[in-house]
C-alpha cells in the first residue's frame, strides 16, 4: 500500500504532479495551494461537494483555467509553472477529456466528433476510419458513426464523448462528472463499463465527481477536497474506514455525528474489545456522548488524548443494530436505550431516527423490522465502527451540515 | 520529490518563451482589437460632435463657447421641432405598441384563421424602407392626388382631400405601421413560450379569463412591452426618413430635419452639433433606463422552453381578430405596394390608375439609362455587401470577447458597444461628418460605410453573442482539449455552429445597409449616392423614375427577406 502524507503525496514516483496550485475568482478562492500526485496507469478520483474547487482543479490541468500560482507537470512535460512563466496552451498538453454536459458536436456525426483528434493531428484518413472504428466498438458504438451527433441518447452522447477522449491514446484523460447526467440504472452500468476500459486500456486518468460511490468505484486513489483544500487522500478502503478528518468522514458516509468528551484512556476500561487485526497502534478510550452514554472506540495516531478532552465521535448509520429495549453492553458491543422518533420504510431497509436522551441517532433497520413510532429500542454499536476526531485538531467543524 | 532541476531549468527556459507567445494569442488579440474598433467607432463621432457643439463664431475664427446651446434653446422653431417629435414619437409608439401587442397575441395565441401566414406578413415591414412606405403612401393620401383621397371623392362623395398625408398625423400613422414589428418582434417570442401553468394556475384558483389576463398574463408581458415601447420610441423619434418624406415640405419642422437643414448651405455646424450632444444625452438616459428596469425584472418565468401554450377559442371574435390583421397587413404592406407598382408603371401620375400612361419606361430608365440611378444601385450593392462582410466579422469576434473574454471589462464594453443602437442614424452621420469632412475618406465610399458599421453593428453582435452564449463553453473547449489550437477550433467547431446567427446577420445588415438614408444624407457626395439618396434627389422632378427606383430596391429587401426567413426556419428547426 502506497503511503501519504498530509498533502497528498504519494512515495512513488509520479506521472502527474500538482504542487501548491492556486486560483481566485474575483476574489474568492477556488484553489487554496493544492497538491497531490498521479502515479502512471492510475486514477485519481477529485470528490467533494460542489464548489469545492474539483472542477477548476481538473480545468486547470487541462489548460481551460488560468491559476494564479503553482506548478503542473504532466509526464515529462511542465504545463503550467507560474514561476517559470510556463503556461501551455490546451491543444499542446495532449490529454483527453470528457466533459460533463458530453460537449458532443451537433454539426459532426459521431465518426467525425471521435475522429477529431485524430484530424486535428493529421492522421491519414484511412487510418482514422479504422481507429476510430475500433473505439467506437470498444465503447459499445459499432456501426454508429454514420450517425448525426444530435440523433443519440443520454447514454450514447457520454460514449461518444468517451471515445473522442482516448481515440488519441492520450497520455492523460480527464473526466469531469462524466456520469452525472445519466439516470440511475444506466450511471451504474456506465461505471461498471468504465471501469473494465480502463484496466484493459490502462490509462492514467483524473476523475472529478460529488459521488463517492463512483469515486470509490473507478481510483486507485481518492482526493477528497473541500473549499479549495485536499482534506484527505487515500486508497478507497482505507479512506472509507478510516476517514482523516470530520468532513471526509461526513462526506463519504458517517451520518452520525456527536460532540464529546473523552472519560477514559487505556485497555483498563476497555473490557475486551478488539480493533481491527493487525492495527497494534489503536489505543483503546471511552468517549461520553449525550449526558450518560459512554461508548468505547479506538484512538489512531497521534499522541494519546487527555481526559476531559473534547472530541468528535462518528458512526454509520448501517452500523448501529438495533434491538429491544433492555439490552446490556458485551466485549464487542456498546449499548444504550432510546426511543424511535420517526421510521421510514423504503423497501429492503428502513431508515429509524433514535432519540436518547440529548442525542439523535440515526439507524437502518431490516425491511421486515417493526420498531413503531415512540418505542423503546436498544441501540447497539461496535467500538470498532466507531471513529474519533480531536476536538483541537478540527475546530472549525461545524457538525452535519446539509450537503 | 520534482524532477531534476536542470530538467526544471530547461523546460522553464522554454516556457517563458510560450509565456510570452500567449499574451498575444490569437484568441485574445483579435476579439479585443475587433473591441477597440467598436469602442473607436462609437466615441469617435461622439468626441467630435460635443467638440464642435462647445465651438462658436465665424469659420476660421472658432471659440470655445455655449452659444450654440443658448441659440438653440432660444429658437422658437426648434422648441416647434422638438414638441412635433416628442408627439409623433410617442404616439407612433402607442399606435405601434397596440398592433404589436394585438397582433403578437393574435397569431401566438389564439385560433384566428391563417395565423401562419400572419406570422409572416405581419414582419414584412421590418425589412422595407420606410422611406419609401412614406413616399408610397403619398400617392396614397397626399390631398386631391392620393388613390384614396381620389375614391372618397368618386364613389364616397367626399372632399378630395379627406386624408392629408402631409401633416402630423401622417408621419404618426407611417411611422407606427413601420414600428409595429419591433413590438411584435419583442413580444411574440415571450408569449409563445409562457408557461401555460401559470396562467392555469389563476384559472383553477378562480380567475375568469379577463382576470387572467389582467392579473397573469399582462404583468408576464410588460418587460417585454415595455422594452418595444422605450426602442419604437427613440429609434422613431429619431428616424429622418418619415419626417422628410411627409413633413418638411409642408413646413413642419422635426428634430431629425433641423439637423439636415443646419448642415445645407448656409451651415451651421455648430448649431447641429448642439442639437446632436443633445440627442445622444436623451439616447443614453434611455439606455440607463432601459438597462436599469430590466436588471430589476427577472424573465424567468417566460424564459423556460418547450412549452405549447394555450390556444384561446375565440368564436366569433376571430373575426374581428382577422379583419385586425387585415387591416394591418393592407395598410403596411398591400396598399403601399399596389400604389408602388402603379406609379412605377405610369409614365403620368394623376392620382388615378390610367391605362393609356402604362409603360415600363421608368424601370429602364432607372436601370439602363440614369447615370444618377445606376451609380447609386452600384454604390449601395458595394456598401451594402462590404458593409455586411465586415460587419459581421467585427461582430462576431466582439461577441467571442463579449461572451469568452477573460477582461472584467466585457460589461462595460457590453453597454458602451451597444450605445449606437439608440442614436438616430443622421446624428452619427453628422458625427462622422465633423470627424472626416477634411479628410480624403470624406466624398468616397468609405465614409458611408463606416458611418453603416458604426450605427448598426451592435444588432449583429447581439444575434451572434446571443448565438454562442447558447452554443456553450464546452463544445469548444473540448475541441482544444482535443488538440484543436484556436484557429483550429474558430474554423471546425464554432463558425459552423453559429452559421445560421451569421448568415441571419449578414441578411439584417445587408437590408438596413441598402435602405438607409440618415446615416447617408449628410455623408454623400457627387458620385457616391446611394438608392435611398437617389430617390431623394430625384423626388424633386419624377415620381415615376422614384417609384421605380423603390421597386428595384424593394425587391432586392424582398429577396433578403426570403432568405432570413429561410435561415430563421433552420434555426428553429435545430
Amino acid at each position: 500500500m502506497i503511503t501519504h502524507d498530509a498533502s497528498g503525496r504519494s512515495g512513488a514516483s509520479a506521472f502527474v504532479e500538482v504542487t501548491a496550485l492556486r486560483k481566485s475568482f474575483d476574489g474568492t478562492m477556488a484553489l487554496q495551494g493544492v497538491s497531490f500526485d498521479v502515479a502512471l496507469g492510475t486514477t485519481v478520483s477529485l470528490l467533494g461537494p460542489s464548489g469545492c474547487g474539483k472542477t477548476t482543479m481538473l480545468r486547470s490541468i487541462a489548460g481551460l483555467e488560468t491559476p494564479n500560482a503553482g506548478r503542473i507537470r504532466i509526464g515529462d512535460t511542465v504545463v503550467f509553472d507560474s514561476e517559470g512563466r510556463v503556461n501551455l496552451s490546451p491543444e499542446t498538453r495532449q490529454v483527453g477529456m470528457v466533459f460533463q454536459s458530453y460537449a458532443v458536436w451537433p454539426h459532426m456525426t459521431v465518426a467525425e466528433n471521435v475522429g477529431f483528434p485524430l484530424k486535428i493531428r493529421r492522421v491519414a484518413a484511412s487510418e482514422i476510419a479504422s481507429r476510430v472504428a475500433d473505439v467506437l466498438a470498444l465503447v459499445g458504438l459499432a456501426g454508429l458513426g454514420g450517425r448525426p451527433a444530435t440523433n443519440l441518447s443520454g447514454g450514447q452522447q457520454q460514449r461518444v464523448a468517451l471515445a473522442r477522449a482516448i481515440v488519441h491514446e492520450p497520455r492523460l484523460v480527464l473526466f469531469d462528472e462524466p456520469l452525472s447526467n445519466l439516470d440511475a440504472k444506466l450511471r451504474d452500468q456506465m461505471r461498471t463499463e468504465l471501469k473494465l476500459l480502463q484496466s484493459r486500456l490502462g490509462f492514467t486518468a483524473i476523475y472529478v465527481t460529488h459521488d463517492q460511490a463512483e469515486a470509490l468505484a473507478l481510483s486507485d486513489n481518492v482526493v477528497v477536497m473541500n473549499h479549495g483544500l485536499i482534506e484527505g487522500m487515500a486508497p478507497p478502503r482505507e479512506l472509507f474506514a478510516h476517514p482523516t478528518t470530520p468532513f471526509v468522514a461526513n462526506f463519504l458516509g458517517f451520518d452520525n455525528m456527536f460532540e464529546g468528551k473523552v472519560a477514559w484512556v487505556g485497555a483498563a476500561g476497555n473490557g475486551g474489545a478488539k480493533p481491527a487485526s493487525g492495527d497494534g497502534a489503536a489505543l483503546p478510550i471511552g468517549v461520553t456522548v449525550g449526558k450518560d452514554v459512554t461508548l468505547r472506540c479506538f484512538w489512531r495516531g497521534g499522541a494519546a488524548p487527555s481526559g476531559d478532552e473534547p472530541v468528535i465521535l462518528a458512526f454509520r448509520s448501517e452500523r448501529v443494530t438495533l434491538g429491544p429495549a433492555g439490552g446490556q453492553n458485551n466485549a464487542d458491543t456498546d449499548c444504550f436505550d432510546g426511543s424511535v422518533e420517526a421510521c421510514v420504510y423504503v423497501g429492503t431497509y428502513q431508515d429509524y431516527l433514535i432519540q436518547a436522551g440529548p442525542i439523535r441517532v440515526r439507524a437502518v433497520g431490516p425491511g421486515d423490522s417493526t420498531f413503531g413510532q415512540g418505542e423503546r429500542v436498544t441501540v447497539s454499536i461496535r467500538p470498532d465502527d466507531c471513529r474519533v476526531f480531536s476536538r483541537k485538531k478540527f475546530p472549525e467543524w461545524r457538525g452535519l451540515g446539509e450537503r | 520529490m520534482h524532477g531534476s532541476s536542470s530538467e526544471t531549468a530547461l523546460i522553464g527556459r522554454d516556457g517563458v518563451a510560450s509565456a510570452r507567445r500567449r499574451v498575444l494569442a490569437p484568441q485574445v488579440l483579435f476579439p479585443a482589437v475587433a473591441v477597440l474598433i467598436g469602442v473607436a467607432l462609437v466615441a469617435s463621432p461622439f468626441v467630435a460632435t460635443v467638440a464642435r457643439s462647445v465651438l462658436a463664431g465665424p469659420e476660421g475664427e472658432l471659440a470655445l463657447s455655449l452659444h450654440n446651446f443658448v441659440a438653440l434653446f432660444k429658437d422658437d422653431r426648434f422648441h416647434r421641432a422638438l414638441g412635433v417629435t416628442a408627439i409623433t414619437g410617442l404616439a407612433a409608439t402607442v399606435l405601434s405598441c397596440f398592433f404589436g401587442l394585438a397582433l403578437a397575441w393574435i397569431v401566438a395565441r389564439t385560433d384566428t384563421p391563417g395565423r401562419s401566414w400572419f406570422d409572416t406578413l405581419n414582419l414584412v415591414p421590418f425589412f422595407l424602407s420606410p422611406f419609401v412606405g412614406a413616399v408610397s403612401w403619398t400617392y396614397l393620401a397626399a390631398p386631391h392626388a392620393g388613390l384614396l383621397n381620389n375614391i372618397v371623392s368618386r364613389y364616397l362623395s367626399g372632399p378630395s382631400d379627406f386624408f392629408n398625408i402631409f401633416s402630423v398625423g401622417g408621419v404618426i400613422w407611417v411611422l407606427a405601421l413601420f414600428y409595429t414589428p419591433y413590438v411584435y418582434l419583442f413580444l411574440i417570442g415571450p408569449m409563445r413560450r409562457m408557461d401555460p401553468a401559470l396562467e392555469d394556475a389563476a384559472r383553477v384558483h378562480g380567475a375568469g379569463f379577463l382576470l387572467t389576463m389582467r392579473h397573469v398574463t399582462a404583468p408576464l408581458m410588460l418587460p417585454a412591452l415595455l422594452s418595444g415601447a422605450l426602442v419604437v420610441f427613440v429609434t422613431s423619434a429619431g428616424l429622418f426618413d418619415v419626417p422628410l418624406a411627409l413633413a418638411s415640405s409642408r413646413g413642419i419642422p422635426t428634430v431629425p430635419t433641423t439637423v439636415y437643414s443646419l448642415v445645407q448651405y448656409p451651415s451651421d455646424y455648430g448649431r447641429a452639433a448642439a442639437i446632436g450632444v443633445l440627442v445622444m444625452a436623451v439616447t443614453v438616459c434611455f439606455a440607463l433606463a432601459q438597462r436599469a428596469y430590466l436588471s430589476r425584472r427577472s424573465y424567468a418565468t417566460v424564459t423556460g422552453k418547450g412549452y405549447r401554450p394555450r390556444t384561446v377559442q375565440l368564436g366569433r371574435w376571430r373575426y374581428a381578430a382577422l379583419a385586425l390583421e387585415l387591416v394591418y397587413v393592407t395598410a403596411g404592406v398591400i396598399l403601399p405596394m399596389i400604389a408602388l407598382v402603379f406609379v412605377s408603371l405610369s409614365s403620368l401620375w394623376t392620382g388615378w390608375p390610367t391605362f393609356a400612361y402604362l409603360t415600363l419606361g421608368n424601370f429602364d430608365q432607372v436601370l439602363f439609362y440614369n447615370d444618377l440611378t445606376r451609380r447609386a444601385l452600384k454604390n449601395s450593392l458595394i456598401v451594402a455587401v462590404l458593409g455586411a462582410t465586415i460587419g459581421v466579422v467585427l461582430a462576431t469576434l466582439q461577441s467571442y470577447y463579449l461572451q469568452r473574454g477573460r477582461s472584467r471589462m466585457r460589461t462595460l464594453m457590453d453597454s458602451v458597444l451597444s450605445l449606437p443602437l439608440g442614436i438616430p442614424g443622421i446624428i452619427l452621420g453628422l458625427g462622422f461628418l465633423i470627424l472626416l469632412i477634411r479628410t480624403p475618406l470624406y466624398t468616397t465610399l468609405w465614409i458611408i460605410l463606416i458611418a453603416y458599421v458604426a450605427r448598426f453593428l451592435p444588432l449583429a453582435t447581439r444575434g451572434i453573442s446571443a448565438m454562442l452564449l447558447a452554443i456553450g463553453g464546452e463544445l469548444e473547449e473540448s475541441a482544444r482539449a482535443s488538440g484543436a489550437s484556436w484557429a483550429q477550433t474558430l474554423r471546425l467547431i464554432i463558425l459552423p455552429l453559429i452559421k445560421p446567427a451569421l448568415v441571419a446577420a449578414w441578411l439584417m445588415l445587408f437590408v438596413i445597409f441598402i435602405r438607409e438614408l440618415g446615416a447617408t444624407i449628410l455623408l454623400y457626395a457627387q458620385g457616391t449616392e446611394t438608392l435611398s439618396v437617389a430617390m431623394v434627389i430625384l423626388g424633386e422632378q419624377n415620381f415615376g423614375h422614384v417609384a421605380a427606383l423603390a421597386m428595384v430596391q424593394t425587391l432586392m429587401l424582398v429577396v433578403a427577406f426570403m432568405l432570413f426567413r429561410l435561415t430563421r426556419s433552420s434555426i428553429l428547426e435545430s
